[in-house]
């Protein structure tokens, strides 16, 4: 005979069991416990339960609720990412009052009803005892029990007769159960443990599908445009390009050729640009972008980098290139001179006339007289 | 792998047979060398380094590109050799010029990458001023035309070029010799260079009539009664005090000019003017009508009767003198028998006499040539300095055409050549064309895109697009304009005067070898002043740039009025009586407010654009009056039976208030037969011409019958009255006076929060109703440059049309001859937007210039903001709209503003593209934005120069000048949604008090 | 001694005043009515239902899937009517489920013991209708599958929703309503389950109510905190219920379009909310009693304070209609005059007065007794009102949006085939899930009835032991 977890006495209405309760409880045998199929009034006095404690808690977390979600959407519209609606001031809170409420609510409500199962009531127990007794079937039907439970020094004798006095129908031992039945403590652990992680994995599942989602068709977000952007390819334009050449003879708003044919035409023009530091640093900064990697850093027609194709760039500061008018200097620039090709389209045309006082400033350096130091 | 070498690494570089576009063509590569790349299937051994290195970027890359899941975009491809004026990314403008009929626009062409996306006016034109007629803004949609014929056909085939040419020169050439007859068949040649080019053929051609042929131009006879010769009168509204409009429609658009002009005179700064005065007779209901002081509703058929009776009042009773040769003798019409009350007869006529030389009568094109004359009558009388008389090219008239029917029927014709005309569609008489070509043994077609006659010709000719083609063209004033090419052409197509060259130098002229070359060696010869500092090719060049060069005009002295020709018009309308006694209607054609006289029917951005005074998309429903509707119980929508000798039609009925009663209007240029777009919209009203070209434009006898049927008309606005809300404000000057005197109390409701401060700028708009007419540039600027979808017509009758801005039109007064007033209506970027509060994504949320902007890739779709707009300008992609456009549709698409799918709300954003725009580059050059200097769309087309864009911030932006006139109300104000754009009240100049 | 005896039959009626059952109702007489079902095989005309039910559904889930291939163009939707059916839709279910929270809170709260026979049949309607409800936002975009965009989740473009949109205020009251009400509900279903689970024979319906179950036992201790638990839950309910449909009112009553900004609209709306949900219950709660045979739990005089209640509510919305109409007169705004005109007399006026006789007029009948107790009348009146309320906010919506501020945006709006499928599917979701429950869950709380019956509690019937 396995130990006794507490003896059982079935009454049939609860008015015998509220006239039973005193009585037991008179004897002082153990832990007193009513089961019923419904809440029955006064019987946690009888039973001299202490008050639950859920109110407060809802208090606490309805409180918190509130607070939550005020702190939520200010951070969210008014840190995070600010932003202007209907001329608003971004931290303006007397929008947020609705959901403030709701989420009260939601706080509150979950707290009362998990927090009743789970915390007060110790739910889900499924290896309980009185589960196990042949009462329980009447118990949630319509049957009243009284439960003498086992603490320290117990006699189910001695509570057996007291519920007998106590004018219970019938009688029932019940022990603690000895192998586990199925649903065990360590059971209902593994399968917590169990839907815990089966909660990671779909957590983390989800948070993939949260990062890939926003990639994957339809979740389109119009980068796919039927128009044509820049250096996009065509399959209309027969060479397949997006991007077409203006028409040959044709002349854009802003953009009238240059006059000049050879540089030799150009000899006649004159440079607009005044000789000042910041025109030659802009000159400087052109020429090395442009010119030095033929003509050399100091246009002595060193190259740079295209010796390698044997190319034999001018030297800038031969006689002849230094009797050039500027004029001649600027039609070559947008010209181009023998292998050097024209530099219009990549030069405006005051970088073209800074250029040219740098080369200037250049050729007088490297060719300087004696007064130019004096 | 192998797949990623399929490609040669250097197919963006240099252009080889066949790179790919895409990664899906990658996948089928139809046409590509070999299976592999060179190189990529060479063993191991035969390894230099650098192939190795190359194939193994080229495999990097396409690795990238595979693995990336929307690496759907193609392949980068830039310029081999980046022409100068080329930035990708950066508009270019190119001047050209846009002809219609015997008009010509000089415009500026925009184009990305060397594709033209939008088209405005030059603002290089001293007399347009940069603005131009909506058809021109609308026509870039036509280059793109999938319809368009892509390259030359004989006998329905496709064949080279030059084979169909041989055809066309051999057959001319073989009528040249036997002396027999070849019809050229133009629209109005209009480019001297073009008139020069036909001479010369005729020159070389004996046998060669010419006919400059515009289907619903005006009725040339009519001028000609009047001068003796083809005059072109061109109003100078901007001189004009007093104009008295008869049935002319001189404010829809067609010439920006005139709206310019008399919009300048619709503005006075201050309550005592200056203003204008405008009254119209007229018997339909047009834009000209909407802006009068006082209007009339008259039966165009009495309109001569009136005209008359002016002239007789003018000259007994105000002391004006008859032009010799002129006698009015029996003219005797009450004011009364066409309507007009007494009193504002004699206003009328006051007026008239006070202006005097300012005084300007104007007559529609359509009317009966008779009033044509009456009205010559009256400015020769009033001699007015607000006209300008001017020798025109002489078109052919309908008898013409009709002897050229009857030559190419008796088969005296052996070679007819049309070019850009259309007959077989707009030819009243279809079936005699048709048996008329049947007689003709060789025929040609010279066109944009195959139409009816087209299927009549065995020798087919694509033409360029104008924005393909080169030219110059008479812009009057004494200029000439320029066209150049704004994109290369984009089929195998070669523009119609390279034929005609081709068809000289078959008859062994020594012809230029191109029409570009031909035009520069006669500028040499004729424009380029000699002698001259600068260089041809430099005086050539800046021509092409500037678009326009002044030449000096032929001074003719104007000529004068055929005094005996007048008479004998008012002694006919004296005796005939007023008309329509029978039951019978007098139907008004007119060519469409879109589609003209058919040639745009294949636009559907001018197809949805919505016909600016009835507001109908998608086709031509008859116009009846109010009088007749009630009468005869007819409502929107119901199908009538229109019949009259040789012709019939069953047409929807639109009721149109202030239409003279017994008057029918009916567009021309729908019920094309051909084209995707144009196939089957509307009805074919060219049967319905008179066969009498000095009544062409005016059917008498018209007979009306309801049969059963109702259609859904595709209205973009169903509901014409105010409801005396507060909307739009339109005062006469008198009342003006009054408002003015009122202390102006600003509207501003109390606000829960703190007012929102703009740091930099604020944006907004004032729009003046004064000089708004209703001409709907501004709705196609905007739907070019914003890539507006087409929904189509059945849409429109669901209410889903997607115009960003739209005119809204209002009827005030009896239904009969109601007042009209026009608002333009946009996104009215309120500071405390109402749209902005509701959305649950932030999709639409304001920005710190004061733009209520709209995030397409954030929306989800609620559609909460657009019943929350009280202005209902939002627009929601009900159906996927866009997504199926596919080269070359969605070549002219502006690659500036986002593609919206189905599913997004949208609205007008200012053109912050073009706000950006600005900003960028008064940021580069390192200065604050000019007042000015942004302009969006709508602002850069309006005519009347309505719509001014600024920054509010800034005191002395005209915006912010214009928004804080006196005049200035701002729509909905009392909602407290404090919008950015002010309208301006309109105002009207009554000379009767009681008519205000 | 056998319990029997302790309830004499033949008892004067005058102690058995209300009616809350009739004839000799146990404890134990009850378990063996209600939690037989579940255990029985359904009859065919079950079977019948369901299959239709949820055909119907299915036909409506293909109405669905055909708008998010083609787009909201599917339906009449259009400008200036951006929201039709799917609004109303949405707006009509989330009231229907208003009856059940309303039966299981607020009567709890007012200790109407009434309510514990109808109380767990009303809280699954309230589900049920609030999934019906949630169905339509997610459906009504323009872009369904970015719907989630509108819960306000850490993203990699850092943005967040906006909370001064009522829409995303609606998000949150629905989905806090929805979890709320299941809680209750399932609180109320545990001893039940509890009985149920020790009434099954072994196998795998009794696995799973032992498990739904968690073990309930009925200790004293247990029933404590269970019954604070209750009532605070009810509590907590009565306000959320009365904020639920405030907040939907929100939608409209904070926009500016004339006709929905009014500030009686959230009372306006609850009360609407509670009138529609209280007829669906009377129509589904005739059909239930008459097919599983309750009339002894759900007695005639249920129905009749149902339609008491059903009465009240309708004079409320008559009042709500007149002073809504008042306001819009009294503001002296020309622009809401019209709009009030219009729901009368324009293009859509029938269904104004539709709304208001269905509403207002039909409803009146409930002041006989007769009508209050024949099942012709209440499914009569009950019919009306459902379709009263649905065009009530057809009103609201459609006619309001139709003809707004500026004339020239007018335009008419016309339903499409796809807009009245999908009405029908959620009708057929509700009613199937209906179905369902009704077999496989005790249909009446029984251990709230239980705790009602004459002598089951200490004290009451005493005098006859």
């Amino acid at each position: 005979m396995s130990e006794t977890f507490a003896v059982l006495g079935l009454f049939d209405s609860a008015d015998a069991l509220m006239e039973a309760i005193p009585k037991v409880r008179a004897k002082a045998l153990g832990r007193v416990e009513a089961y019923t199929p419904y809440p029955v009034h006064g019987l946690d006095e009888a039973l001299g339960l202490r008050r639950s404690p859920l109110g407060g808690m809802v208090l606490v977390m309805g409180v918190l609720g509130v607070l939550t979600a005020l702190l939520f959407q200010w951070w969210m519209s008014a840190v995070d990412y600010p932003l202007v609606t209907g001329g608003k001031d971004p931290s303006s809170w007397q929008a947020f009052v609705p959901i403030m409420f709701e989420i009260m609510v939601l706080f509150a409500t979950f707290t009362a009803g998990l927090g009743m199962l789970l915390l007060l009531n110790r739910l889900p127990h499924w290896g309980h005892p009185v589960l196990q007794s042949q009462a329980i079937r009447g118990i949630t039907r319509d049957r009243f029990a009284l439960a003498v439970e086992a603490d320290g020094a117990f006699d189910p004798a001695s509570a057996r007769s007291a519920l007998a006095d106590a004018g219970a129908l019938e009688i029932e031992v019940l022990p603690v159960p000895a192998a586990g039945p199925m649903f065990t403590a360590s059971f209902i652990q593994r399968s917590l443990a169990g839907i815990a992680a089966a909660c990671v994995v779909s957590g983390s599942l989800l948070y993939w599908a949260i990062k890939l989602m926003p990639v994957l068709p339809p979740m389109v977000h119009m980068e796919n445009q039927p128009k044509l952007d820049p250096q996009e390819s065509s399959t209309f334009f027969k060479d397949g390009h997006g991007m077409q050449l203006p028409v040959a003879g044709t002349v854009a708003r802003g953009f009238l050729p240059f006059a000049m044919t050879t540089p030799e035409q150009s000899a006649g023009l004159v440079n607009p640009l005044p000789r000042t530091p910041a025109v030659l640093a802009r000159g400087r900064a052109q020429y090395q972008v442009h010119c030095a990697v033929c003509h050399g850093v100091l246009g002595d027609g060193v190259p740079t980098l295209t010796a390698a194709y044997g190319a034999k760039p001018a030297n800038l500061h031969t006689p002849a290139i230094r009797a050039y008018s500027d004029g001649t200097l600027y039609g070559t620039i947008v010209l181009g001179k023998n292998a050097m090709p024209s530099y219009a389209a990549d030069m405006a045309v005051d970088d073209r006339w800074a250029v040219v006082h740098y080369v200037r400033a250049l050729q007088r350096a490297l060719n300087a007289k004696d007064e130019d130091v004096r | 792998m192998d797949e990623t070498f399929r490609t040669p690494p250097e197919a963006p570089l240099e252009p080889v047979a066949h790179p790919y576009r895409s990664l899906e063509e990658r996948e089928q590569p139809a046409a590509a060398p070999g299976e592999f790349a060179p190189g990529a299937d060479e063993p191991p051994s035969g390894f230099s380094r650098r192939r190795f290195l190359e194939l193994v970027g080229v495999t990097t890359a396409l690795a990238t590109a595979t693995a990336c899941s929307k690496g759907t975009r193609g392949t980068i491809v830039p310029y081999t050799k980046r022409p100068p004026e080329v930035v990708p990314g950066v508009a270019n403008y190119y001047a050209s010029t846009f002809q219609e009929g015997n008009r010509s626009y000089s415009v500026l062409v925009k184009t990305r990458e060397g594709r033209p996306i939008h088209i405005t006016g030059n603002d290089e034109h001293p007399v347009l001023k940069g603005k131009t007629s909506p058809r021109a803004v609308a026509d870039v949609l036509r280059l793109y035309d999938p319809d368009r014929l892509r390259e030359a056909r004989l006998d329905g085939l496709e064949v080279p070029w030059d084979q169909a040419e041989a055809r066309l020169v051999k057959a001319v050439a073989a009528a040249k010799a036997n002396r027999r007859q070849v019809l050229l068949i133009t629209g109005a040649l209009e480019s001297p260079t073009r008139k020069a080019l036909v001479a010369e053929l005729g020159a070389a051609l004996p046998g060669l009539k010419h006919l400059a042929w515009e289907p619903a131009g005006a009725d040339p006879d009519a001028a000609r009664t009047s001068f003796g010769g083809a005059v072109a009168m061109v109003p100078r509204l901007h001189k004009a005090k007093v104009v008295l409009s008869i049935g002319a429609d001189f404010l829809n658009g067609d010439d920006p000019a005139a709206i310019r002009e008399f919009a300048e005179l619709r503005r006075p700064q201050g309550p005592d003017g200056p203003m204008n005065r405008l009254w119209v007779l007229e018997g339909a209901m047009t834009l000209t009508g909407a802006k009068a002081d006082h209007r009339f509703p008259l039966p165009p058929s009495r309109a001569a009767a009136a005209a008359f009776a002016l002239a007789k009042a003018l000259a007994e009773n105000h002391g004006l003198s008859l032009p010799e040769g002129v006698d009015l003798g029996p003219i005797a019409f009450a004011p009364q028998s066409f309507g007009i009350p007494a009193k504002a007869w004699n206003a009328l006529l006051a007026d008239l006499k006070s202006a005097g030389r300012q005084a300007l009568v104007l007559c529609g094109d359509g009317m009966p040539a008779e009033t044509h004359q009456a009205v010559d009558l009256l400015n020769a009388m009033l001699k007015a300095e607000t006209l300008d008389l001017r020798p025109t090219e002489a078109l052919a008239s309908s008898r013409e055409l009709d002897a050229a029917v009857q030559a190419m029927t008796a088969g005296q014709v052996a070679v007819v050549l049309l070019w850009g005309v259309n007959p077989a569609y707009a030819y009243p008489r279809a079936g005699a064309w048709a048996a008329a070509m049947a007689a003709v043994p060789a025929r040609a077609w010279i066109g944009l895109m195959e139409d009816e006659s087209a299927a009549q010709c065995q020798i087919l000719l694509p033409d360029h697009h104008w924005l393909e083609a080169w030219g110059d063209h008479d812009g009057g004033d004494g200029l000439l304009t320029l066209q150049q090419p704004a994109v290369g052409a984009l089929y195998d197509t070669r523009q119609g005067e390279d034929v005609l060259l081709a068809v000289l130098r078959g008859l062994g002229s020594q012809a230029a070898g191109d029409y570009h070359g031909y035009l520069k060696a006669r500028w040499q010869k004729e424009v380029y002043p000699t002698p001259s500092l600068v260089p041809f090719e430099r005086f050539f060049q800046v021509a092409l740039h500037d678009g326009v060069v002044p030449c000096p005009v032929r001074s003719s002295k104007p000529p004068s009025l055929n005094g005996p020709a007048v008479t004998a018009a008012a002694r006919s309308v004296a005796g005939r009586g007023a008309a329509g006694t029978d039951g019978s209607f007098e139907l008004v054609l007119f060519p469409g407010a879109g589609v003209h006289d058919g040639r745009y029917g294949n636009n559907a951005w001018i197809q949805e654009c919505p016909d600016p005074v009835t507001k109908i998309t998608w086709g031509n429903p008859v116009s009846v009056s109010v009088t007749d509707a009630n009468r005869m119980g007819l409502k929107d929508g119901d199908v009538v039976a229109l019949a009259v000798a040789g012709a019939n039609l069953t047409v929807p009925v639109l009721v149109q208030p202030g239409q003279a009663p017994g008057v029918l209007v009916l567009a021309l240029g729908y019920g094309r037969t051909v084209g995707t777009v144009a196939r089957g919209i509307g009805v074919n009203a060219y049967p319905f011409l008179d066969p009498d070209p000095g009544w062409a434009g005016l059917r008498r006898g018209v007979r009306l019958t309801r049969i059963r049927g109702h259609v859904e008309l595709p209205i973009t606005q169903g509901h014409h009255r105010m409801e005396g809300r507060d909307l739009v404000h339109s005062f006469s000057l008198a009342q003006y006076a009054r408002e003015a005197a009122k202390p102006r109390h600003a509207m501003d409701p109390a606000s829960l929060y703190p007012d929102q401060t703009f740091p930099e700028h604020k944006w907004g708009m004032a729009i003046d109703l004064s000089g708004c007419v209703g001409c709907s540039a501004c709705v196609l600027a905007c739907q070019s440059e914003n890539n507006v979808p087409v929904v189509g017509p059945e849409q429109v009758v669901h209410g889903r049309e997607m115009h960003w801005l739209r005119i809204d039109r209002y009827y005030e007064g009896e239904p009969e001859n109601p007042k009209v007033v026009q608002q333009p209506m946009l996104c009215q970027q309120c500071d405390d937007a109402p749209c902005e509060n509701v959305c649950p994504v932030s999709a639409t949320n304001h920005s710190p210039d004061g733009l209520n902007q709209m995030v397409y890739n954030r929306c989800v779709g609620t559609r909460y903001c657009g019943n929350n707009c009280p202005y209902k300008v939002r627009r929601f992609n009900f159906l996927e709209y866009t997504a199926p456009k596919k080269e070359p549709e969605s070549l002219v698409y502006n690659p500036e503003v986002t593609v919206r799918p189905r599913g997004v709300m949208e609205k007008c954003s200012f053109c912050v593209q073009r706000i950006e725009d600005g900003r960028v580059r008064a940021k580069v050059e390192h200065r604050l934005i000019r007042d000015g200097e942004i302009t969006p769309a709508c602002a850069a087309a309006c005519p009347a120069e309505a719509i001014v864009f600024g920054d509010l911030k800034d005191p002395h932006s005209r915006a912010a000048k214009l928004a804080n006139s006196n005049r200035g109300h701002k729509v909905l104000e009392e909602l407290g949604t404090r919008p950015a754009i002010t309208y301006l009240a309109n105002l009207r100049n009554p000379a009767l008090e009681d008519e205000a | 001694m056998n319990p029997e005896a302790s309830y004499p039959s033949g008892l004067p009626q005058t102690l058995r005043a209300p009616a809350m059952t009739v004839g000799t109702v146990t404890p134990g007489s009850l378990d063996d009515q209600v939690l037989r079902f579940p255990a029985q095989a359904p009859p065919r005309k079950w079977y019948l239902a369901l299959a239709f039910t949820s055909l119907v559904a299915c036909i409506g889930m293909g109405f669905i899937g055909y708008t998010f291939y083609t787009g909201i163009g599917a339906w009449g939707n259009n400008s200036p009517v951006f929201w039709a059916f799917d609004i109303i839709n949405f707006v009509f279910w989330v009231g229907i489920g208003h009856a059940g929270t309303l039966i299981s809170a607020i009567l709890f709260v007012f200790r109407k013991r009434w309510r514990n026979a109808i109380a767990r049949f009303a809280e699954a309607m309230t589900i049920f209708a609030v999934m019906c409800a949630g169905l339509f936002p997610l459906i009504h975009v323009g872009r369904p599958w970015l719907a989630f965009w509108l819960a306000p989740y850490p993203n990699q473009r850092g943005l967040w929703t906006n909370f001064r949109s009522p829409l995303l205020w609606d998000v949150f009251a629905v989905s806090t309503y929805f979890s709320v009400s299941l809680m209750f509900w399932y609180l109320g279903l545990l001893p039940d389950l509890a009985s149920l689970r020790d009434r099954t024979a072994p196998g795998i319906r009794k696995t799973l109510y032992t498990i739904l179950s968690l073990g309930w036992r009925g200790a004293a201790s247990h029933w404590q905190h269970y019954e604070k638990a209750y009532l605070l839950l009810a509590g907590l309910a009565t306000g959320l219920v009365l904020s639920v449909h405030s907040v939907v009112s929100f939608d409209f009553a904070t926009s500016i379009v004339p006709g929905w900004h009014m500030t009686i609209f959230p009372p306006y709306f609850v009360v609407g909310a509670i009138f529609a949900g209280f007829a669906m219950v009377v129509m589904v709660l005739i059909v239930v009693r008459e097919s599983m045979d309750l009339q002894n739990l759900i007695t005639d005089f249920h129905l009749e304070v149902m339609n008491k209640v059903i009465l009240g509510m309708s004079c409320l919305m008559g009042y709500a209609y007149v002073v809504e109409a008042f306001t819009a007169w009294y503001s002296m705004n020309p622009i809401l005059h019209h709009t009030f005109l219009n729901y009368i007399s324009g293009t859509y006026g029938w269904a104004g007065w539709l709304t208001m006789g269905c509403n207002v007029a039909i409803p009146q009948l409930l002041w006989f007794r007769h009508c209050r107790r024949s099942y012709f009348w209440m499914i009569l009146v009950a019919l009306g009102v459902t379709v009263g309320m649905w065009f009530e906010r057809f009103v609201i919506i459609v006619v309001s949006l139709h003809q707004d501020y500026l004339p020239s945006a007018w335009h008419n709006y016309r339903p499409t085939l796809v807009d009245y499928g999908i009405l029908l599917d959620s009708f057929g979701i509700f009613f199937s899930l209906v179905l369902l429950f009704a077999r496989v869950l005790p249909v009446i709380a029984t251990t709230e009835l239980k705790a009602i019956l004459p002598g089951a509690q200490p004290g009451h019937g005493a005098h006859h032991e």
